[in-house]
C-alpha cells in the first residue's frame, strides 16, 4: 500500500524557513535550536543524516538532494546555502592554511533582518557596511572578545550560538514565525556580481606561493598583495605581532614579506622571488587585458623612457658586459652607487626587449636572473609606472600622471583592471591579516585602512545599483 | 511444484501473518477518528475487546484511510505504549521515536528536559508540515497510561494550546480504560477525564454474517501478493479452485453457523438478551489462515462445504476460550 502523503520530516524543521542565500550559521543555527544539537556536531549531524560529508567549496549536487529532500527545501534554496559560502567567507588562503570556514572573529548582522530571522551570506562580507535589504548600518559583535578562550575552529559554533540568541531576542516565534517577505533583489544583484567577479578571477592563473622556512611552510595566494602596489598597507608589517605562531622563525620570516626583504621564500614555478612588484608583472603577462595592445604599447614606451634616462645617466648596464657587472657591483656598489641604479627594464631591454611581455616565456633562466635582479629602486620605478587603464575612454594611463581622488578612480581600477582579482583582495588580504593579528594586543590589532572600508562600501554601493556603475555618496546610508 | 510453492510462500503475508483485512468496525472507527478531527476533540477513547483488530486498524489503516478522506498528509503521530511504568525521561523519547524523530536514538535517550522540548517541537513541525494548527497523537494500549503520564500530556497540550497548535489526544484501548475516566473524575482529576476523555466510542467484533462475507472476500478479491501481481491471497493458496470459481465466500453461512456453533453456551443462555454474537477479527484470520494453508495441499473442495470442518478449525484457535475472556458475565 504506497502511501503518497508519507513525506513526514524526519527532523524537527519549519517548512519553507531555509532562505535564499543565508548564511550556513543561520540555517545550522535553526536546525541545532530546533534539534537541541550542539553546533560543533551540526556537520556531523548531517552527514548522519545525507551519508556524504560537506565539503564547503566542493559539494555534490547528490548532497544537496538530499538536504533539499530531507529539509523539505527547495534545491535551489538550499544549493544558495551550502554552496560558495566560502566565495563570502573563506578565503583561498584561509583554505590553504586549513582553517576552516566561518571562523572569522566577527559577526556582522542587520538588525531588521534579524528581526524578520533572516542573516545573509553578504552579511559576513567584511567590506560590508550597510546593509543591501534594508540599507542601514550593520551592526557587528567581535566574537573574540564574546569568548575569550574560543579557539579558530570554535568560531562557527560560537557564531551559531550568537545568532541563535540574537534570533530569540528579535525574531518573536523564531524558527517557526512567519518570515516577513524581505526583497532580496538587492542580495540578487550582489551575489551576480560576485558571480561575473568569480568568472573573471577563473580567468587568471594563480600561483602559489610559499612561505615560511621548512617545515612551516604555507601556500599563500599571489593576488593578496597586489594592494601593496597601493602603499596603503604599509603600516601593516610594523602592526603584526602574531600570527601563526608556529614558531619564532616562521613569524620572522613572514613579517618580512611585506617589506621585501631578500629572505622571503616565495618561488613560482621553482624559481625564488624576491619581490612582489616583480612577482607582480611576471603575472601580468598572463592576465587577459595585456593582450591590449596599448597597455603593452604603454610599458614599451615606459621602457624606452627608462632607456632613455638610464642612457642620458650613462647608465652602467649599456654596457654589453653588463650582466657581470651586475654582479660585480652587487655586493659592493648596489647600496651607494646611486648614478648606476640597476634597473630590472634596463636589463630586460638589454637582453630580450621582444619577450619581456611575450606569455609564452621559455626561457627560464632568463627570468632567474631577471628576478635576481629586483630591487627596491625597480620597485618605485615600476610602481610609479603601473598602467591604468580607463575602459570607458579605452585609455591608459600611468599612476603617477593621473591625479586621481580615491572615490572614483579607485573604483575604476577594481572593476576595469582588477575586478578579477577583487574577489581575492576581500578575502585574502584583509582577512588574512585580521585572522593573523592579536586583537588582544592594541599595538598589534590590524586597523584596516580608511581607504578599504570606504572603497570597499562605495564598490558595494556601486554594484547593487544594477551594475550601473553608479557610485552612490555614502552619505546615502542611513546611519 | 507444491515444494516451490511452500519455500516461496513462507514471506507471504498469510504465514507471516503480516497482513490485514479492512473489516466495517475499522471502517467505523476510522470514520469516527475522522469525525473528531472535524471538531478538533481534545480527546477521545475507542475501547474494545483485545483481538477485535484495533491496533491493525492503527498499524494498517488509519492514516491511510484518514489521507485518503481528506486528500492530503494527515499530522497524525501514532504511540503504541509498550512498558507499564515509565520514567518520564522514556515517556518522552518514546513519543519521539513513535513521531518517526530521525535523529532519536534508543541506545542514547535524551535527557527528560531535551527529550520533551524536542517533542514539543516535533509536534510543531508536523503541524507546520500539514499546514495547520492541529496534530493527533493516537496512543494505542492507552489503558497503560498512568495519570503521571495524563498530566504530562496536559501539560504539552497547554503549552501548545498557547502557541497557538491543537493536540488532540485519542486512546485506544481495552475494556479497562472504560474505568478510567471515572476514576480520574472521582480522584481530583476532572480535568484530565474532561480533556482526555470527551468523547468515546465502542470497537465491535464482526456481528454480522454480511460483515463476515465482506471479510471472506477481502481474502479473495481485495488482496494481493506478491505486490503488483494481481494474485489474491485465495487465489495464491488455491490457484486451481480460484480457477473453477471456487470462494470461501460462497459459505459464509456455514463458517458464521460453526462460529454461533461454538459460542460459549453458559454465556449464550444466561445472558441471552444481552450479549449478542460478536466474533474478533483475530479468530477469523486464524480461522481462514489456516484453511487457506490446508488449501494448499487439498485436492478436493468437499471438507470446505462441511460444517463440522469449519468448528473443528474454529475450536483450535481457541475461540470459545477468548470469548469467554473477554465478556465479563457479570
Amino acid at each position: 500500500m504506497v502511501n503518497k502523503y508519507k513525506n513526514q520530516p524526519g527532523i524537527n524543521w519549519k517548512k519553507n524557513s531555509a532562505l535564499l542565500s543565508e548564511t550556513i550559521e543561520s540555517f545550522a543555527a535553526k536546525y541545532c535550536f530546533l534539534n537541541h544539537i550542539k553546533p560543533a556536531n551540526f556537520y556531523d549531524n548531517l552527514y548522519d543524516l545525507i551519508g556524504n560529508y560537506l565539503k564547503y567549496d566542493n559539494i555534490k549536487v547528490e548532497s544537496l538532494l538530499k538536504i533539499s529532500e530531507i529539509f523539505h527545501e527547495p534545491l535551489d534554496t538550499i544549493s544558495s546555502i551550502f554552496t560558495n559560502s566560502y566565495l563570502y567567507n573563506c578565503t583561498p588562503i584561509n583554505r590553504l592554511l586549513r582553517f576552516e570556514v566561518d571562523h572569522f572573529k566577527t559577526l556582522s548582522y542587520c538588525p531588521k533582518c534579524i528581526k524578520s530571522g533572516y542573516h545573509c551570506k553578504i552579511h559576513n562580507c567584511f567590506w560590508l557596511k550597510v546593509c543591501p535589504i534594508h540599507n542601514i548600518k550593520l551592526c557587528q559583535i567581535n566574537l573574540y572578545e564574546l569568548h575569550d578562550n574560543a579557539k579558530p575552529f570554535t568560531y562557527f559554533s560560537i557564531k551559531i550560538l550568537t545568532l541563535t540568541k540574537l534570533f530569540i531576542d528579535n525574531c518573536k516565534g523564531w524558527p517557526f514565525n512567519k518570515s516577513n517577505n524581505l526583497d532580496l533583489s538587492n542580495i540578487y544583484s550582489i551575489e551576480n556580481w560576485f558571480y561575473n567577479c568569480k568568472k573573471v578571477y577563473s580567468q587568471y592563473e594563480t600561483i602559489k606561493l610559499e612561505l615560511g622556512v621548512s617545515p612551516f611552510r604555507y601556500p599563500v595566494d599571489y593576488f593578496g598583495f597586489i594592494l601593496n602596489i597601493l602603499n596603503n598597507l604599509h603600516e601593516i608589517p610594523i602592526n603584526i605581532r602574531d600570527w601563526m605562531p608556529h614558531s619564532n622563525n616562521t613569524f620572522k620570516v613572514n613579517r618580512k614579506i611585506f617589506n621585501f626583504k631578500n629572505d622571503l621564500r616565495l618561488t613560482f614555478n621553482g624559481i625564488k622571488i624576491k619581490n612582489i612588484i616583480v612577482l607582480y608583472l611576471f603575472n601580468l603577462q598572463k592576465i587577459s587585458f595585456l593582450t591590449n595592445k596599448k597597455l603593452y604599447q604603454f610599458i614599451l614606451d615606459q621602457i624606452i623612457n627608462i632607456e632613455k634616462i638610464h642612457q642620458e645617466k650613462r647608465c652602467l648596464w649599456s654596457n654589453d658586459n653588463s650582466y657581470s657587472n651586475w654582479f660585480l657591483l652587487k655586493n659592493d656598489l648596489i647600496h651607494y652607487n646611486s648614478i648606476y641604479q640597476p634597473c630590472i627594464f634596463e636589463y630586460a631591454i638589454q637582453n630580450s626587449k621582444t619577450t619581456w611581455l611575450n606569455p609564452e616565456l621559455k626561457d627560464l633562466s632568463y627570468y632567474r636572473e631577471l628576478i635576481k635582479l629586483c630591487n627596491e629602486t625597480c620597485i618605485k620605478l615600476i610602481d610609479n609606472n603601473l598602467a591604468f587603464y580607463d575602459k570607458d575612454n579605452d585609455n591608459l594611463y600611468s599612476f603617477n600622471t593621473i591625479q586621481f581622488s580615491w572615490e572614483k578612480e579607485i573604483i575604476h581600477f577594481f572593476d576595469h583592471i582588477l575586478m578579477g582579482m577583487a574577489e581575492c583582495y576581500f578575502y585574502s588580504l584583509t582577512q588574512w591579516l585580521q585572522m593573523m593579528t592579536s586583537p588582544k594586543n592594541q599595538k598589534g590589532k590590524f586597523q584596516s585602512s580608511n581607504f578599504m572600508d570606504f572603497a570597499m562600501s562605495q564598490i558595494y554601493l556601486k554594484f547593487n545599483s544594477d551594475n550601473s556603475c553608479e557610485v552612490m555618496s555614502i552619505e546615502g546610508v542611513d546611519k | 511444484m507444491k515444494n516451490q510453492i511452500n519455500s516461496f510462500s513462507r514471506s507471504h503475508p498469510i504465514i507471516t501473518q503480516e497482513y490485514a483485512i479492512f473489516t466495517p468496525p475499522m471502517e467505523h472507527m476510522i470514520k469516527t477518528i475522522g469525525d473528531w478531527i472535524d471538531q478538533r476533540v481534545s480527546g477521545g477513547y475507542i475501547y474494545g475487546p483485545s483481538r477485535f483488530g484495533k491496533s491493525r486498524t492503527l498499524k494498517w489503516f488509519l492514516r491511510h484511510e484518514l489521507e485518503q478522506r481528506y486528500n492530503c498528509y494527515i499530522p497524525l503521530i501514532i504511540w503504541i505504549r509498550k512498558d507499564s511504568v515509565m520514567s518520564e525521561g522514556e515517556f518522552w523519547n518514546q513519543l519521539l521515536e513513535a513521531s518517526k524523530y530521525e535523529l532519536s536514538d534508543p541506545i542514547k535517550p535524551k535527557t527528560k528536559v531535551v527529550a520533551r522540548s524536542l517533542f514539543e517541537k516535533r509536534i510543531k513541525t508536523i503541524a507546520d508540515f500539514s499546514e495547520c494548527n492541529y496534530v493527533v497523537l493516537v496512543i494505542d494500549e492507552a489503558h497503560e497510561v498512568t495519570l503521571k503520564e495524563w498530566k504530562w500530556l496536559l501539560g504539552l497540550q497547554n503549552n501548545l494550546d498557547n502557541e497557538g497548535i491543537r493536540l488532540s489526544i485519542f486512546s485506544i484501548a481495552s475494556h479497562s480504560i472504560l474505568f478510567q475516566p471515572n476514576y480520574l473524575a472521582r480522584t481530583g482529576n476532572p480535568h484530565i477525564a474532561a480533556r482526555f476523555f470527551a468523547v468515546d466510542m465502542r470497537f465491535d467484533g464482526i456481528k454480522r454474517m454480511k460483515e463476515l462475507h465482506y471479510i471472506l472476500q477481502g481474502y479473495e478479491e481485495d488482496s494481493e501478493w506478491p505486490e503488483n501481481s494481481n494474485i489474491t491471497y485465495f487465489q495464491y493458496f488455491a490457484p486451481n479452485f480460484y480457477k473453477e470459481g471456487k470462494r470461501l465466500s460462497n459459505h459464509t453461512a456455514i463458517i458464521w453457523g460453526a462460529f454461533e456453533s461454538l459460542f460459549p453456551v453458559e454465556l449464550d443462555v444466561r445472558k441471552r438478551t444481552k450479549i449478542s454474537l460478536e466474533i474478533p477479527m483475530q479468530h477469523i484470520a486464524l480461522t481462514i489462515e489456516k484453511v487457506l494453508r490446508n488449501l494448499l495441499d487439498a485436492d478436493s473442495w468437499d471438507h470446505i462445504e462441511d460444517p463440522n470442518y469449519w468448528i473443528e478449525v474454529i475450536a483450535s484457535t481457541g475461540f470459545s476460550k477468548h470469548m469467554k475472556m473477554i465478556v465479563n458475565p457479570a
